[in-house]
């Protein structure tokens, strides 16, 4: 069974870490910026070896977790939850192909978007829920239509990462 | 059972850190983005670099100006007129900043920052990150301020870097006070203040709104809310905005009232943050429900 190496995927982790906040929270539109660990949980989700793809985008959460004033440790739940679903769902779609991998990121981000600006809106009700939800949707689109360009370049790093897989019948 | 183990230990370690408390996450999180307060410093050098070269002089841009300066000297012109108006509106304005003066802070309590970085992840995005923290006495939930206004609260210090939520966030309430422009019967005295409570609303057009405003008020845009330091958070007199929108529905027993932050914060890059500040008893205020 194929291992996942952790060190080169902790570099990569902080370096799409930089990125995003000295990078892309600056181009924010609306409160709403790419949201590039979730894309790098989302490479983790698809092309990860099965047993470490939760482990590996559970990391992701919690490098985005760093930067997030809210509770530490939601990104890592909610990042990790979703691998343990997509990990399943992986193999019925074609997940090299850039509209899924758009389709997928704007779907999952947008579920989790709007999970947080309903828990947001029950804790806090002077928060607008509209605004929270617009600013999320936004989000999810800025991420979906970023995400077929990074994971094309973060699958060239699967041997680096020891995401090659070989299938057989075990892990089906 | 086993086989699952790998997806279950992740999950349910992210749990476990869900539940403990905010105040200690805090500190770790500051401390494990401290290595990457030098990228921030560095991305803020290169930024203004980049501004200082995308605007150089040139004749052009002296042209320019000068046609800018002689339309100006016409408004001028125009100005003059409305300064009768503006000389009133002076008048009511100085027993508030009488009483600023009386609350100006003393030297040498506060601690001057520089923003790194702007916006966080999540859904709560409105904070900032300043390359100060608890080695330089910052500590959490000490008011931050630029120019004189309200940024934000600091939420979280490591020992070098420290996050600051900006007024805005819901999770930031504040007591502050109106202070109305206009001065009749319904309202008190002009320069005098009306308790209320400042909430963020996440919204971006209009971030704040200003609660428990009495509908016998009279409340005019551009009217001042500062905080009243009531709460023991905050020191009395910082502005925190003006209001930029009533919207009252009939049967409300307050006013809906929207208020523009003072401090801009897209354009903030040093703050100072307050670390200690006379703690003044207000008197009783005119307005108080």
């Amino acid at each position: 069974m194929a291992r996942m190496r952790e060190l080169p995927y902790m570099v990569l982790l902080m370096a799409c870490l930089v990125i995003q906040v000295a990078v892309l929270n600056g181009l924010g539109v609306m409160g709403a910026a790419p949201d590039l660990l979730f894309i790098v949980a989302l490479y983790a989700a698809l092309f990860a070896p099965r047993n470490h793809a939760v482990l590996a985008a559970a990391m992701a959460g919690l490098a985005c977790d760093i930067f997030a004033s809210g509770r530490f440790g939601v990104h890592a739940l909610l990042f990790g939850a979703l691998a343990a679903v997509l990990v399943h769902a992986r193999e019925k779609v074609f997940k090299e192909h850039p509209i899924i991998q758009a389709v997928i990121a704007f779907a999952a981000l947008g579920a989790i978007e709007a999970a947080g600006a309903f828990a947001t809106k029950l804790q806090y009700p002077e928060a607008s829920l509209g605004a929270l939800i617009a600013s999320g949707v936004l989000g999810a689109l800025w991420t979906a239509a970023l995400a077929p360009f990074a994971l094309a370049l973060l699958v060239k790093f699967n041997r680096a990462m020891g995401f090659i897989q070989k299938r057989s019948f075990a892990d089906a | 059972m086993r086989k699952h183990l790998n997806t279950i230990i992740p999950l349910v370690i992210a749990l476990a850190l869900i539940l403990v408390p905010p105040a200690i996450t805090g500190r770790i999180r500051m401390f494990a983005a401290t290595p990457l307060r030098p990228v921030g410093e560095a991305r803020r050098a290169i930024a203004a670099n980049i501004a200082a070269a995308l605007n150089p002089s040139s004749p052009q841009k002296e042209k320019s100006l000068a046609d800018e300066n002689a339309a100006l000297r016409e408004q001028i012109e125009k100005l003059q007129q409305q300064l009768d108006s503006a000389r009133r509106q002076l008048a009511q304005y100085q027993d508030f900043a009488a009483n600023r003066a009386e609350n100006t802070l003393p030297v040498g309590k506060a601690v001057a920052a520089t923003v790194i970085f702007k916006g966080g992840t999540g859904t709560l995005r409105r904070a900032l990150y300043i390359n100060r923290g608890t080695l330089d006495g910052v500590r959490e939930g000490m008011p931050v301020v630029s120019g004189g206004a309200l940024v934000g609260v600091v939420n979280a210090a490591g020992p070098a870097m420290s996050e600051v939520i900006a007024l805005g966030d819901p999770r930031l309430k504040i007591s502050v006070y109106l202070v109305p422009l206009k001065s009749d019967e319904a309202n008190p005295p002009a320069g005098d203040r009306i308790a209320g409570i400042l909430a963020g609303t996440a919204k971006e057009d209009s971030p704040l709104r200003l609660q428990y405003i009495w509908r016998r008020v009279q409340v005019a845009k551009d009217d001042l809310v500062v905080t009243s330091g009531y709460d023991g958070r905050l020191p009395r007199g910082l502005v925190a905005g003006y209001v930029s929108r009533v919207t009252d529905k009939a049967d409300d027993l307050h006013h809906a009232i929207d208020v523009r932050p003072a401090a801009d914060f897209d354009s903030i890059n040093q703050v100072l943050v307050l670390t200690a500040w006379p703690q003044a008893v207000p008197p009783r205020d005119a307005g108080l429900p």
